[in-house]
């Protein structure tokens, strides 16, 4: 074959076109050279470009390219027709409807295990639901049980008394006054008031859940903080029967954040049982 | 010649590397196979007559191989196969350059 194009590096030069003087043996080799490319040294270039190298690399990849694709597609096909070339006509048709049978089966069973994904993604949907709808109820009941802290706009009121004239029944009208209009949660000189959260009068201080309270007195409310203030200053309401207390004063104030903590003490139950 | 060179070199090379061919890519690379020899043969005709054009086989290897998958592929998404019509028609040219070649060969 043909040395040159086999080394397309240093395809033609030094063959062709033939030197003005050449020694025989040179003459002898171009010759050769030519003979063997099957073609008359006239016609062989005598330069080659970048252009001419590139393009004769590229067809030559094409066609190593075609043998590759056709080795490798005979090869794949030859696989194919072996397997099944050996088996006998009986085994074929055996062979033929097991696979359909199969094919029966996985359609089957792709159909079943649509069901399935079916009704567990809308059980999936209503477990989602129903998970909401409890987590929201879980935080409405702690919010009102005071086991959680809580925050919210609200109003703050602080009694000074300084005669200690604000007794506990005064405190508990108060927070009955809070509540009446729509205190979510309330908070007395940093003490949640719960459920079942007692009040009491020392000599001179109150006792919120056993724990000692002194004037002055700040009590929080959670709740729509306007609804809370026209509640407390009801002409005769809480916030006049306090100013009307011997040296008591009163002051009442909204807030767009009221933060009142948890119930120190949370209420265990012992004797009761829910009735379902 | 080189391009016979690289003809067994690919087809070495495919021996040894022993590509696996899926099935539905089987038939891709079957009239693409035949698309490529259509081409070949239509090189080697028109080096015979003196015509070749390094530029023009490269240009026709690259869209007969193209046209061809593509056709095959339409011929699937639309539910009629096309992979006969476009194995004849490479047929027949493959023919068709043979003999031409045959003739330059033989001077029939």
């Amino acid at each position: 074959m043909a040395d040159a194009e086999v080394a397309p590096a240093q395809p033609f030069e030094g063959e062709a076109p033939v030197p003005p003087s050449p020694s025989r043996a040179q003459a002898a080799r171009a010759r050769l050279a030519a003979a063997r490319r099957w073609r008359r040294p006239a016609e062989i270039p005598a330069t080659t470009s970048p252009r001419l190298l590139a393009a004769r690399a590229l067809v030559a990849l094409s066609v190593g390219l075609v043998g590759f694709l056709f080795i490798a597609q005979f090869r794949a096909q030859r696989v194919v027709t072996q397997t099944l070339e050996s088996e006998s006509e009986k085994d074929l048709t055996r062979i033929f409807a097991s696979l359909n049978e199969q094919s029966a089966a996985l359609r089957d069973e792709v159909s079943q295990l649509r069901l399935e994904l079916a009704a567990l993604q809308s059980s999936a949907a209503r477990d989602q639901l129903a998970r909401e709808a409890a987590q929201r109820q879980l935080n409405e009941l702690e919010i009102l049980s005071g086991v959680v802290p809580a925050r919210g706009p609200g109003v703050s009121v602080r009694i000074s008394d300084p005669k200690a004239a604000f007794g506990f029944e005064k405190l508990l009208d108060l927070v009955q006054e809070l509540r009446d209009a729509g205190a979510e949660a309330i908070a007395v000189n940093g003490h949640r008031i719960g459920a079942s959260t007692a009040f009491a009068g020392l000599r001179d201080a109150l006792s919120v859940d056993g724990v000692e309270a002194r004037q002055p007195f700040e009590v929080l409310a959670i709740g729509d903080p306007g609804t809370l203030e026209v509640g407390l200053r009801i002409p005769g309401g809480a916030v006049d029967t306090i100013a009307a207390l011997d040296g008591a004063a009163v002051s009442v104030e909204r807030r767009s954040e009221v933060r009142v903590p948890a119930l120190e003490h949370p209420p265990v139950f012992k004797a009761a049982n829910p009735v379902k | 010649m080189l391009a016979l060179l690289s003809l067994v070199a690919g087809a070495v090379v495919a021996l040894v590397l022993r590509p696996t061919v899926s099935p539905e890519q089987s038939r891709y690379l079957a009239i693409t196979v035949v698309a490529a020899l259509d081409s070949s043969f239509g090189g080697l005709r028109a080096h015979l007559e003196q015509t070749f054009s390094d530029r023009l086989f490269l240009l026709a290897f690259v869209s007969n191989a193209a046209l061809a998958v593509l056709l095959v592929w339409i011929g699937d998404q639309v539910g009629a196969d096309l992979v006969t019509a476009v194995a004849v028609v490479f047929g027949v040219r493959i023919f068709q350059n043979v003999a031409a070649v045959r003739r330059q060969v033989f001077g029939g």
